[in-house]
């Protein structure tokens, strides 16, 4: 079924996209936060070194990005933008503090050359909002509605054309995840979740409703497994072919450590066994996920139809009781993890506040794992086939991945599947998802106060003292802490609450609705 | 257009194979690189394919240096990990070859013993310890001497001498190379906010600077930066116990930056000592094919340029004397 063809791109979509084009090309060169592409400079600069990713700390993050920033400098490369920028000893002061600066203002240049791959997927993103707005309601106008909420946001925007971050990729790939889900190409479904998951792991969290929908769309029977198994192969392969190099020197679990540092798992510790414990770790999912697709072809259609017959109150019972019992044991095994990993030097107020606050993260994501369970499990023995349905259910998987107060940036990976519902079912979502935008838009104001960096610098005339005054005073401690940790605090409790909002409004017009 | 998304998917996969090909393979080719005076002032020509940006620091007095040794043994203890160290070595090898230090080898506790008559070898200690069969417990050791005859350390741990290694244990010494006054005492972890004009004009970007020198050390040069209490993340010292010259780098090898391989590589192909006089630095872009440019600078034989790719973070380094 081709997909652009449901809808035609009339005239106020192009004038949308003009508009959100004409700002981002306005900003990407004029404003940049400081400190998350300074980082990309250490990232490229490991492959002009002709050093690996991984081969010494300079980048964080599952190589896809690192993929795109070598390639960016490349092309860079050959346009002429080879100067990234410059260290300017005023801020070296900044470096360590609770600011998170970098020393470096980059080029006008190299600000626009991180962004532009970032601009083309906002573009991407909202060509496939409105695609599938149209797919599911033929409606030109919430077409229109959802793609604006989308490339008109003041946050996507802003973490695209000014932050230089790269959730928009991760919201591109989860979405068309789900998109070849919903055209049953169960192979592509599995590249795009692979290719979502290897650039920030925030997708993960769709797993659940995800393997749901796919069982729910074809059964437990042999069409069921099959598609299962497709999206497996598709999701491993890709993984394979992603992380090839870094498996092979023995860096695989190294370019995880963005994942599996949240989880309390040093990479460092399996260092001396790889690269045999790469390869074990591997073949052993593969061999496992095999089996348990033997299993599944021999006992999940039983099974299945044994929990169908069940009472559904019975069933549910059931399942929370399971639930709360695994809960009990990963919140035993965090516990003990923590107490473990404390940092036994810690004397600093902000230290301890620190890792208090990033177990209390692991906590909370652990749990957020569980209610994604229970909910892909409610949506698979519902009743409810319809697209409503399968969307209702992935906008709730998005914003419960968020129980803990996410920075601006990741947000971004639940934005489109907030918008589609919101934009085609529940209009009454509209206004809180906009005000949730706005406000997580506006925690980031630390950051813009540093943003007029390259014209502070670059530019004859500007004083860059207008950088320097805020970021003495934010800098500055009252107790032994920084007032940017007030301010980001004062800031984030509204944003945090403005994503809480929206299941609240969901919630109260789902009873409306009953009523 | 048929189907977007598949097209998306298509295109997005290819970008990222064509990412993932050029990260592991691609080499911009050669770059060949010259400086000389005309009329008293410097001129640098540069001859490649592609456009480039390039930083340069002259300096006087500055040595050549084209080997330099590592030491590294598994078998005896140091003060940090040894899996870090091997880390460091190996990404330094890269580096410092792509800087022309292509002479590069590795000693252990017992081959170091070759090396420590002859005073013109520069050897790099990541271990924070030095091994017992070079430095023992009493005064005028192998090492003592190799360094008072004029050997050169480049050091990154506590305080050089203040512990000794076996093969089974670390042994806190109460020796002392460098006047503990003015060497940080290690009790906090400090890191440099002020960055001196030497790095600027080296590009340095390590700032770690516990167990550093102090900026008021008698006859040391500060590279790096400095924390607000005066002490650098990275400083060289001459004559130290006689001709020897130590170069110390800040903080410890808890992890293995690309900010230090960078900074120590350039620090190391430069050939900048505490004697050498900074004369001035800058930056240039260059497009496609040869670029001359000239300098304003007042320079003279036997003045060292040190060139460097890339900017702000050096990928190579090109040392020529004038």
């Amino acid at each position: 079924m081709s997909f652009i063809s449901q809808g035609s791109l009339k005239k106020p979509f192009l004038v949308l996209l003009t508009i959100g084009l004409v700002v981002r090309f306005i900003l990407m060169p004029l404003l940049t936060f400081n400190a998350d592409i300074a980082y990309w400079i250490h990232a490229i600069s490991l492959e002009q070194n002709n050093l690996g990713l991984y081969d010494v700390d300079g980048y964080y993050y599952t190589p896809i990005w690192g993929y795109l920033l070598n390639l960016s400098a490349f092309i860079g490369q050959f346009i002429g933008i080879t100067d990234y920028g410059i260290i300017v000893p005023e801020l070296a002061e900044f470096v360590n503090t609770e600011f998170i600066l970098n020393e470096i203002v980059t080029t006008f240049g190299f600000n626009v050359l991180m962004k532009v791959a970032l601009v083309l997927c906002d573009l991407t993103v909202a060509l496939l909002i409105y695609g599938l707005v149209m797919r599911l309601c033929n409606d030109e106008k919430k077409s229109l509605v959802a793609s604006a909420l989308w490339f008109l946001s003041p946050l996507v925007i802003t973490q695209s054309s000014v932050h230089a971050m790269f959730d928009c990729l991760s919201a591109m790939t989860i979405l068309l995840s789900v998109i070849f889900l919903m055209d049953r190409k169960y192979f592509l479904t599995g590249v795009m979740f692979s290719l979502a998951v290897l650039t920030k792991f925030f997708p993960l969290f769709f797993f659940f409703i995800l393997i749901a929908a796919l069982f729910k769309k074809e059964g437990f029977g042999k069409e069921g497994i099959d598609s299962f198994r497709n999206a497996f192969l598709g999701a491993f392969l890709t993984l394979i072919f992603v992380e090839l190099p870094y498996i092979v020197n023995g860096e695989f679990f190294r370019s995880m450590d963005f994942l599996i540092g949240r989880l309390g798992i040093d990479y460092a510790t399996l260092a001396p066994f790889s690269p045999y414990v790469d390869y074990a770790f591997l073949i052993g999912v593969f061999i496992l996920v095999m089996v348990l697709i033997g299993l599944m072809r021999k006992y999940s259609g039983g099974l299945y139809e044994k929990c169908c017959s069940m009472d559904r109150e019975i069933r549910d019972k059931k399942v929370i009781k399971k639930l709360l019992k695994v809960a009990v044991i990963l919140s035993l095994m965090l516990i003990v993890f923590s107490v473990f990993n404390y940092p036994k030097n810690a004397i600093d107020l902000m230290e301890i506040l620190t890792f208090i606050g990033m177990k209390l993260v692991s906590f909370i994501m652990v749990y957020a794992l569980l209610i994604e369970f229970f909910i892909a499990y409610k949506y698979l023995f519902s009743e409810d086939h319809a697209d409503k349905a399968l969307l209702l259910n992935l906008m709730l998987t998005s914003l419960v991945i968020f129980l803990w107060p996410p920075s601006p940036p990741y947000i971004i990976v639940s934005l489109p599947f907030i918008i589609v519902y919101s934009a085609v079912y529940e209009n009454k979502l509209i206004g809180p998802c906009i005000l949730m935008m706005c406000l997580m838009t506006l925690m980031d104001l630390p950051s813009y106060l540093t943003s007029l960096q390259s014209i502070a610098y670059y530019v004859p005339g500007v004083s860059f003292d207008i950088i320097l005054a805020p970021l003495n005073f934010l800098t500055s401690t009252i107790f032994g802490i920084e007032y940017i940790v007030f301010v980001v605090a004062i800031l984030g409790i509204p944003a945090y609450l403005s994503i809480l909002n929206i299941i609240r409004v969901w919630y109260m017009s789902t009873r409306e609705a009953d009523v | 257009m048929k189907n977007i998304p598949v097209i998306v998917t298509s295109v997005f996969i290819i970008f990222v194979l064509c990412g993932g090909i050029v990260t592991n393979y691609y080499s911009s080719g050669q770059t060949d690189v010259s400086a000389s005076i005309s009329d008293g002032q410097l001129t640098i020509e540069v001859d490649s394919n592609v456009p480039d940006t390039f930083m340069y620091a002259v300096y006087a007095d500055a040595v050549a240096r084209d080997s330099v040794y590592f030491y590294y043994d598994e078998d005896y203890q140091s003060f940090t990990s040894h899996i870090l160290q091997k880390s460091a070595f190996e990404a330094m090898e890269t580096t410092l070859v792509n800087r022309g230090v292509n002479d590069i080898s590795y000693l252990d506790s017992d081959t170091i013993v070759s090396v420590m008559d002859n005073s013109d070898v520069n050897i790099v200690f990541l271990s924070g310890s030095l091994p017992e069969t070079i430095f023992d417990k009493n005064s005028g050791s192998l090492f003592e001497v190799w360094l008072s005859n004029g050997g050169t350390v480049f050091w990154l741990g506590p305080e050089i001498g203040s512990f000794r290694s076996t093969q089974d244990n670390l042994i806190e010494t109460d020796v002392t190379f460098l006047n503990c006054n003015y060497v940080h005492n290690g009790d906090i972890e400090k890191t440099g906010d002020i960055c001196s004009e030497d790095s600027l004009a080296l590009s340095v970007f390590y700032e770690f600077s516990t167990y550093g020198l102090s900026n008021n050390y008698p006859g040391s040069k500060v590279l790096g930066r400095l924390s607000p209490d005066g002490y650098s993340s990275i400083s060289v010292v001459g004559n130290v116990l006689g001709e020897g010259r130590i170069y110390v780098f800040g903080g410890v090898l808890d992890y293995v930056s690309i900010k230090l391989i960078t900074s120590m590589s350039d620090v190391i192909a430069s050939g900048v000592t505490e004697e050498s006089r900074l004369i001035g630095y800058g930056k240039f872009n260059k497009m496609y094919g040869s670029t001359s440019i000239d300098v304003e600078l007042m320079v003279e034989e036997g003045d060292t340029v040190y060139i460097m790719k890339s900017a702000p973070m050096s990928s190579s380094g090109y040392r020529i004397v004038l």
